[in-house]
């Protein structure tokens, strides 16, 4: 491998300049603004070290295995997550694909939406940040224009990334990963020097075992392991597509879920010596966590607030960016494996989509006011979005994708593939494991969420939109939008996938590409 | 209201200072969680209530003027605590350095 980073192309696909390249990319895909925040805050709801059980559990069974699923997928057929899907299980396969690269999009629409509020708190950190308290900024910041100009500046960021395939992408991550665990390495000495911040790691990891007796704290471990890995988006299945074929997918597999999950637990040292320092409570949502609760306790730092503010929101930016940027290259590649399409045809054709997207996320926030008046419509529009794209998405790709792969493929044919290169060979009960136990674990997850979601005098909470609105009350003269943002919603992902599963085909299928 | 420490210690006692007259003190550890547990302390219509905190941790103080938090400390370093972040430590890093070496053991791959 060459390790200049120039575009080496085998048979017109673009391959990784470098080992670490691809290290450094499927983990700095993987860490995104959740893993900084969101596992704190699960850690705390869930009885601190009691919550280690469930995750380490859902780590081995889950996490390892279907991450080396997807990479595999890509690496072997050297084909992006539909045109993948299509080779090893069919129409049906590149279907589930394709809803899920659609799934994927429309998570980048408000991602990117909620990068230019981070981006706008940047700037902030360096003024007013803290004059009227974290959470009114906020508000508004939410009720400007400035975000509006950020999401222009974070699509054309994330083009300018993705403009030359794994060459750009590569010499992206090798600044933004490094500089990620640095400022959170930062973070944690910071937070550990705090007057008690040390009890706040004891507090972290000291079990109360009353939590992992409660059957939701082992839902919520797996779901946060399927969506901390960004498992079930076709992002791992792209990049890993572009890895040479004697590469060793089991060993990356395994070295991208350590990574991700390690800086987890570093992120945990870093809010809660601070959350313990300033008896601050954890919120539930990432966005609170990230734009309210953390800055909070920032802003009672000794001294330097600004600085480490400043520094906080520039983590949160650039792990945001290279997450988005592998949810992007996902859709880009499968359009140009698709229908032949220049990287720059189909980057352009994302962007496009992306940014009306991106406004339409923004644009409610502001008109709002920021929040001001509760927000209905803004709030709700995107808590909703998350909810169906983001909640139930991944969770039924990876439940698809571990059955056909399994059942229709054949985990056996790919853990064969898999350690003709694999340093750490897969057991023969690889497959079982990918068959039945994988299948089985997401099933029960899904069961959980729907359980969750069904409400017997209320029906389904995200058709209703209970729970979406701040305080809970009904969406005044909004009670048609919760159905709308659901049909909006199936609509464009299931019919665009029907419509791009139908049009085209592969050179392997003797179609047009 | 106003408490004789910020940092109290688990199972050592601390008092409640109130600003007004309250019927009882409300405690709730790890508020917000699942697993949250409620504490509460009867005034007998003192302004000064007495209070042995009873898990480490984040709680809310309430009382019929208003609440606020407060972090409860260890009574000494948690064992299993500390145990529980090593492995958690050793399982994550070292998983991640055996990959690496292992990564890197090999030479680099041409491309095809």
């Amino acid at each position: 491998m060459e390790e200049d980073n120039t575009v080496a192309e085998s048979a017109g696909r673009s391959v990784w300049g470098s080992k670490l390249g691809f290290i450094l990319a499927a983990s700095g895909s993987a860490i995104g603004l959740g893993n900084i925040v969101f596992f704190g805050s699960n850690a705390y709801r869930y009885g601190g070290g009691a919550f280690y059980v469930p995750y380490f559990v859902a780590l081995f069974a889950l996490g390892i295995p279907m991450m080396i699923v997807e990479m595999g997928l890509g690496q072997t057929q050297r084909a992006a997550f539909p045109a993948a899907m299509n080779k090893t299980t069919g129409k049906k396969g590149e279907f589930f694909a394709w809803w899920s690269l659609l799934n994927a999009i429309v998570i980048a629409m408000y991602y990117i939406t909620l990068l230019a509020w981070v981006g706008t708190m940047m700037v902030k950190s360096f003024g007013p940040l803290f004059d009227d308290g974290v959470g009114k900024t906020f508000g508004s910041v939410l009720g400007s224009w400035t975000p509006m100009v950020w999401v222009f500046i974070i699509w054309a960021l994330n083009a300018v990334f993705l403009s030359r395939g794994t060459a750009t992408i590569e010499k992206t991550v090798k600044v933004f990963v490094p500089l990620m665990w640095a400022f959170m390495l930062m973070l944690v000495v910071r937070g550990l020097t705090l007057k008690n911040g040390l009890q706040g790691v004891w507090y972290l990891f000291t079990p109360n075992f009353a939590g992992i007796q409660d059957a939701s704290v082992w839902q919520g471990a797996f779901s946060q392991m399927f969506f901390s890995l960004s498992l079930g988006l076709g992002t791992m299945t792209a990049y890993a597509s572009y890895l040479p074929r004697k590469a060793d997918v089991v060993t990356n597999g395994a070295m991208v879920s350590f990574m991700n999950c390690g800086f987890e637990f570093v992120a945990g040292l870093a809010i809660f010596s601070m959350l313990f320092s300033f008896s601050l409570q954890p919120t539930a949502s990432t966005l609170g966590m990230s734009f309210v609760v953390v800055p909070t306790g920032i802003g009672h730092f000794p001294a330097a607030q600004s600085l480490f503010a400043g520094m906080f929101f520039f983590l949160l930016l650039i792990a945001g960016l290279t997450s988005s940027i592998s949810i992007i290259e996902s859709p880009v590649a499968a359009l140009k494996d698709k229908f032949g399409w220049s990287r720059s045809k189909s980057l352009t054709l994302v962007s496009v989509f992306g940014i009306a997207g991106s406004l339409v996320f923004a644009l409610p926030m502001m008109l709002e006011k920021g929040g001001a008046d509760g927000a209905p419509l803004g709030i709700s529009l995107l808590d909703l979005t998350d909810h169906w794209a983001f909640g139930y998405s991944l969770l039924v790709v990876g439940l698809v994708e571990a059955l056909f792969i399994g059942h229709i493929y054949g985990a056996g044919k790919l853990r064969v593939q898999l350690n003709e290169n694999a340093r750490f060979k897969l057991p023969r009960y690889f497959d079982t494991h990918i068959k039945y136990v994988v299948p089985a674990l997401v099933s029960i997850v899904l069961l959980f969420v729907i359980l969750k979601e069904l409400n017997i005098s209320v029906g389904w909470l995200g058709l209703e939109g209970k729970g979406f609105y701040q305080g809970d009350g009904p969406f005044d003269g909004l009670a048609w939008l919760p159905k709308l943002i659901f049909a909006v919603w199936l609509l464009l992902t299931v019919g665009g996938s029907f419509i791009l599963t139908r049009t085209g085909g592969y050179e392997h299928e003797g179609g047009a590409s | 209201m106003k408490l004789a420490s910020q940092y109290p210690v688990v199972g050592q006692p601390t008092t409640i200072q109130l600003d007004a007259p309250s019927k009882e003190v409300t405690i709730t550890y790890q508020p917000g969680a699942p697993i949250a547990k409620t504490q509460v302390l009867e005034t007998g219509g003192q302004l000064q209530v007495q209070w042995t905190p009873e898990r480490p941790g984040v709680a809310s103080v309430a009382a019929d003027g208003g609440s606020q938090n407060v972090s409860i400390k260890f009574d000494g370093t948690p064992g299993l605590g500390v145990v529980i972040f090593i492995i958690a430590g050793c399982v994550l890093f070292g998983g991640a350095a055996i990959c690496l070496k292992a990564l890197f053991a090999a030479p680099e791959l041409e491309n095809e």
